[in-house]
């Protein structure tokens, strides 16, 4: 008799989950399975910051190139600025054509292809070397910036920074 | 007593909230799959455009290094090859043109006159050389190969006194180099791409070869290899100096020449997509500037993020890339419905070609 008493109060004892244990279960699991779906979005977006990463590049790159092909007039590029025309270079037929072309690039990609959202170009050009006798040697500073689509708006930007001397 | 069971209600409530989790863990599972491939792809997609342009780029920047004539199937440095140089394009475009590869290096040092049999030219390893294999050594001297024995060469001509290369000086092999779009349903396609078509290929050809190597012709299978899968289209446009004898009497000024209206400014139309650049003064060595266009895209359509296959339109309308608009005057089997579904990235680039026509 006393033995089966004692069992009985050792079985009182087993309660199994209550509903909100269950519920609170289920909710900890949701907000894991809804962190889950929320990192594909964000790989996502990874995906489409380096692909702006690439336009962006390839457009500074672009640039360098050009000055590089008119590095005799390199100086003229100085402190263009695709926002501001009156930073156009006022002289070179190549360094005008660079500007303007650059320009459309930056702000107008091919029809349907992804583009840049409020993006900007701007060179600096700055004499370096030896004056005399003179190398003409120039540190060519591209930047590509522009407002990042995913995720906080914010600014990026890409810089290319090089040394062009004319032979 | 304490021993109660579940109600049928309490029972009820659990399993319906045993489904929903299920159901719910169940669509986190497929769009998480879904979402992993996208991603997935899509960063391939970019890898594989940047890789094409980065070889593409370096390459034409370097085309027509250490030459001195023809070389392989190129006549000059760079010998480009329009979709239809008629006018409005199909598909894409081909260039070939003479580039370096860094292949071995002087184990010795060699003192003028060399390239004979009694003094030739010996090699860390003469692996790739072979009998009229053009090479430039330092780049500084470009000769070619008359016989291979072991790692040495004897050279065509002889290089007379006074010059001496230290040992470790590189030599280079310089050869006829091809970039080609190969598309579903060309002859080599499958040889090359495997199953990743479209893809980029890169064939070398042989110094005995004739005509301009084609990865879809003859021997074309061998020739080629893949160098970026997926890439779709490539379309190059090219600004020359000296090209237009309207423009500047024919005569390099070191700005690129107009082309259409002579109105003295450099636009983006004074960029060339259709021409032989056979006909004089419109010559490939005029060409300075090279504006290349890659589209790359994914290997499979994507099938949506939810539970059901669901074709998205991930590229809204057809890519106007230069002189090539896929859906006029239309690639061959070109429909929006099935272009649409994939994923496409377009990178852009202008590149100087330094050593062509100096």
């Amino acid at each position: 008799m006393q033995r089966l008493q004692q069992k009985t109060v050792l079985q009182s004892g087993e309660t199994g989950f209550t509903l909100i244990e269950g519920m609170l279960a289920a909710v900890v699991l949701a907000i894991g399975l809804l962190t889950l779906a929320g990192m594909q979005g964000m790989a996502l977006g990874r995906n489409v910051d380096a692909n702006e990463l690439t336009l962006a590049t390839n457009l500074a790159a672009d640039m360098v190139e050009r000055i590089q092909f008119n590095r005799r007039n390199a100086i003229v590029y100085a402190n263009i600025d695709t926002w501001n025309s009156g930073s156009m270079p006022a002289s070179n037929v190549m360094a005008i054509g660079d500007y303007t072309q650059w320009k459309a690039r930056l702000e107008n990609t091919q029809l349907h292809a992804a583009s840049l959202a409020n993006v900007q170009g701007l060179v600096t050009v700055i004499p370096i070397g030896p004056t005399s006798p003179p190398l003409n040697q120039s540190q060519v500073t591209v930047q590509v910036q522009w407002r990042s689509g995913t995720g906080p708006s914010r600014t990026k930007r890409v810089t290319l920074n090089s040394v062009i001397a004319p032979e | 007593m304490g021993e109660e069971g579940f109600t049928l209600l309490e029972l009820m409530i659990g399993t319906t909230i045993a489904v929903i989790i299920t159901a719910a863990a169940f669509t986190a599972l497929t769009s998480s799959s879904k979402a992993t491939r996208v991603n997935d792809q899509t960063a391939q997609t970019q890898q594989n455009g940047r890789l094409a342009m980065e070889l593409l780029s370096h390459d034409i920047k370097m085309a027509g290094y250490g030459m001195s004539g023809q070389v392989g199937n190129c006549a000059s440095a760079m010998v480009p090859a329009d979709n239809n140089v008629g006018g409005a394009d199909t598909g894409p475009d081909s260039i070939s043109m003479v580039i370096p590869t860094t292949t071995s290096s002087l184990a010795a040092s060699v003192t003028g006159p060399f390239g004979t049999n009694t003094n030739p030219l010996k090699l860390v390893s003469a692996s790739g050389f072979n009998p009229n294999s053009l090479i430039s050594i330092g780049g500084v001297i470009s000769a070619t190969v008359a016989t291979q024995t072991g790692n040495n060469l004897t050279l065509g001509s002889t290089i007379a006194a006074p010059v001496a290369f230290p040992a470790g000086t590189p030599v280079y092999l310089i050869q006829c180099v091809t970039y080609q779009v190969m598309q579903a349903g060309g002859a080599n396609t499958a040889a090359i791409c495997g199953a990743n078509v479209p893809c980029l290929a890169r064939g070398v050809s042989a110094p005995t070869l004739g005509g301009k190597i084609d990865c879809n012709g003859a021997g074309g299978a061998a020739a080629c290899f893949v160098i970026a899968e997926g890439i779709e289209d490539l379309q190059l446009a090219y600004g020359c100096d000296g090209c237009n004898v309207a423009a500047n009497g024919g005569i390099a000024d070191l700005v690129i020449d107009d082309q259409g209206a002579l109105n003295n400014t450099f636009d983006a139309t004074d960029f060339v997509s259709n021409s032989t650049w056979a006909t004089s003064p419109m010559t490939p060595d005029a060409i300075r500037l090279v504006r290349i266009n890659v589209v790359a895209r994914e290997a499979q359509n994507e099938q949506g993020f939810g539970e059901g296959t669901v074709r998205q339109a991930n590229t809204p309308g057809p890519l106007l890339i230069e002189d090539h608009n896929p859906s006029a005057p239309g690639d061959p089997g070109y429909a929006l419905s099935t272009y649409a579904q994939f994923r496409r990235r377009v990178i852009t680039r202008t590149v100087e070609a330094r050593n062509i026509g100096l």
